[in-house]
């Protein structure tokens, strides 16, 4: 196992807002976290890099390959972020440095974990034009030369990802990371995370509120609700048969909204739509 | 009978000066849009960022003028003007915003927000009975009308939204990304009250999106726009089963599909 989370509890004060979370995650393994605002989601996934606010307290385990990472040093976690743990975030924009070029950033982990020495100036251009590649950005020798606000938002994320996946780590955590994108850019940035981690072996984790993201870059799947884990299987599974309420009352909800091809649409009672089988029609 | 008259509309931003000699740059937001709606019907503008649908909204709403085409709404001439002026398309019509956070005064309890439109617009009647009447029809709780917009959730919020843009018996209802910030059990409930108010109320209904899942269980008609200009428009159930339009195809096979899926 890569990751092993167990018995996760973190509080507010008083207020516990994550209660008693374990899973764990294997190399290669695509694993979604599925919640709701408030769920817990997002603070499971920062407790993993020991990113939790200050206010923060928490019990129970993070183990990442056999090494337990909870109540490390804020030292020792420096030296596993961003080599054995990549995290990529919502906004692209805010993720990056405006005032840096492209390479520059792509290169950093590699810089800060020893890996590419400072002054190996070839070397950083090297590794700057394979990370572009490797992320499939155009134009891989000159991107590098570029700044943000020259990139488009799709591009943006892909030097993001570029960056968490840079010293090959052992876990990816991402955070929401198409949320910001329209959605012809998103199938884009979903078909490059499942391409990654299929080349890389590393083990994903993807925390989102949509159900049909989580259909396309997840096998299995956590389903959060206010702090607790209320279900857990693989991702057909939970669609197909969900056991527990909340997670019917997700897969019902986002049946009623969001696009199925299958279903007539249009007009009418949602309910005597949902009944009628129809024909994809030129879709795909 | 036509609702709204929509005839060559262009919008041009001229961009920042870059050179002190030459032409400055221009933006076509709008490149020519036409389009006529009907009274009672639903209508989905879809499109990705940059696309001009919410350029499009602030022109029927005359918040901005164009640069050339007009704007109609039951024959009469929309633009920008004084609020005096507006009165008659502001008692017509109501606006829907994508974070209701944005659209509520926090430090005006429910009832104050959604009685102020009615004053605003010399509304005549019991205002109080209006209101009491509004929120029960958005399927707020009368006691909440005390409670203030932090005191509320998501989709509390956002129907206190609704009711100010209802409340004062607008023939036209505007929603620009109305559903984007909500959790997706609130964003079911939001879409059945919208189908309740279209049915009940047989108010028209306008709604701005990149969601496509929208359009499929709300309008029953579709504008896919592109670039500041139309693509396709027609019956949404023509429209995503049969996409004419190269870009309407691009855009329905980006969409994650909880079903289909693994396409790896």
């Amino acid at each position: 196992m890569s990751l092993e989370i167990s018995d996760l509890t973190i509080r507010f004060g008083e207020r516990v807002v994550v209660d008693a979370v374990s899973f764990s995650v294997a190399p290669g393994e695509r694993f979604g976290i599925i919640g709701e605002s408030g769920s817990g989601k997002s603070l499971t996934t920062l407790a993993i890099p020991g990113l939790l606010p200050e206010r923060a307290t928490w019990t129970g385990s993070v183990r990442l390959d056999g090494v337990e990472l909870l109540g490390l040093a804020e030292k020792e976690l420096a030296r596993i972020r961003g080599r054995r743990i990549g995290s990529v975030f919502q906004d692209p924009q805010t993720a990056l440095n405006p005032m840096r070029t492209i390479g520059n950033q792509l290169v950093e982990p590699l810089l800060l974990h020893g890996i590419v020495g400072r002054r190996d100036h070839d070397e950083r251009a090297r590794q700057a034009v394979r990370l572009a590649s490797l992320v499939k950005l155009p134009d891989p020798s000159r991107i590098v030369e570029r700044y943000p606000h020259q990139l488009s938002g799709g591009q943006r994320q892909r030097v993001g990802i570029g960056i968490a996946l840079a010293a090959s780590p052992s876990v990816l955590l991402a955070d929401e990371p198409t949320t910001a994108l329209d959605v012809t850019i998103q199938a884009g940035i979903l078909e490059l995370f499942n391409d990654l981690v299929s080349e890389s072996g590393t083990a994903l984790v993807f925390v989102t509120h949509d159900l049909g993201v989580l259909a396309q870059v997840a096998d299995s799947v956590l389903v959060l609700a206010n702090g607790r884990a209320v279900e857990r299987g693989t991702v057909a599974g939970i669609l197909d048969h969900p056991q527990h309420e909340v997670t019917a009352g997700l897969v019902a909800a986002a049946r009623l909204t969001s696009f199925d091809a299958r279903i007539p649409l249009g007009g009418g009672d949602p309910a005597d739509r949902r009944a009628e089988p129809a024909a994809e029609g030129g879709l795909s | 009978m036509t609702l709204l008259t929509v005839t060559g509309l262009v919008r041009d931003h001229v961009l920042p000066r870059r050179t002190l000699f030459g032409p400055a740059e221009v933006k076509r937001a709008l490149a020519g849009v036409s389009f006529e709606m009907a009274d009672g019907d639903t209508l989905a503008i879809i499109g990705e960022s940059g696309s001009g649908k919410s350029t499009l909204v602030r022109l029927i709403l005359a918040l901005d003028s164009p640069t050339s085409g007009s704007v109609e709404f039951e024959g009469r001439r929309v633009a920008p003007g004084s609020a005096a002026s507006l009165r008659w398309l502001r008692r017509e019509t109501g606006i829907v915003l994508q974070d209701p956070y944005a659209s509520l005064d926090p430090r005006m309890p429910v009832w104050r927000s959604v009685i102020e439109p009615l004053r605003a617009l010399g509304i005549d009647g019991d205002h109080r009975a209006m209101v009491a009447e509004v929120l029960e029809r958005v399927g707020l709780a009368a006691e909440l009308s005390t409670r203030y917009p932090h005191e509320l959730s998501g989709g509390q919020r956002q129907r206190v939204a609704l009711a100010r843009a209802i409340v004062h018996g607008p023939k036209l209802l505007i929603g620009d990304e109305p559903l984007s910030a909500l959790d997706v059990t609130v964003r079911a409930q939001v879409v059945e009250l919208l189908r309740e108010l279209h049915r009940d109320l047989g108010l028209s209904m306008i709604l701005v999106s990149h969601d496509i899942g929208l359009v499929q269980h709300f309008a029953r008609r579709v504008i896919v726009m592109h670039d500041g200009e139309i693509v396709e428009d027609g019956p949404s159930q023509r429209v995503l089963s049969a996409p004419e339009h190269e870009y309407t195809r691009a855009l329905l096979s980006a969409v994650p599909r909880l079903d289909g899926r693994r396409r790896r």
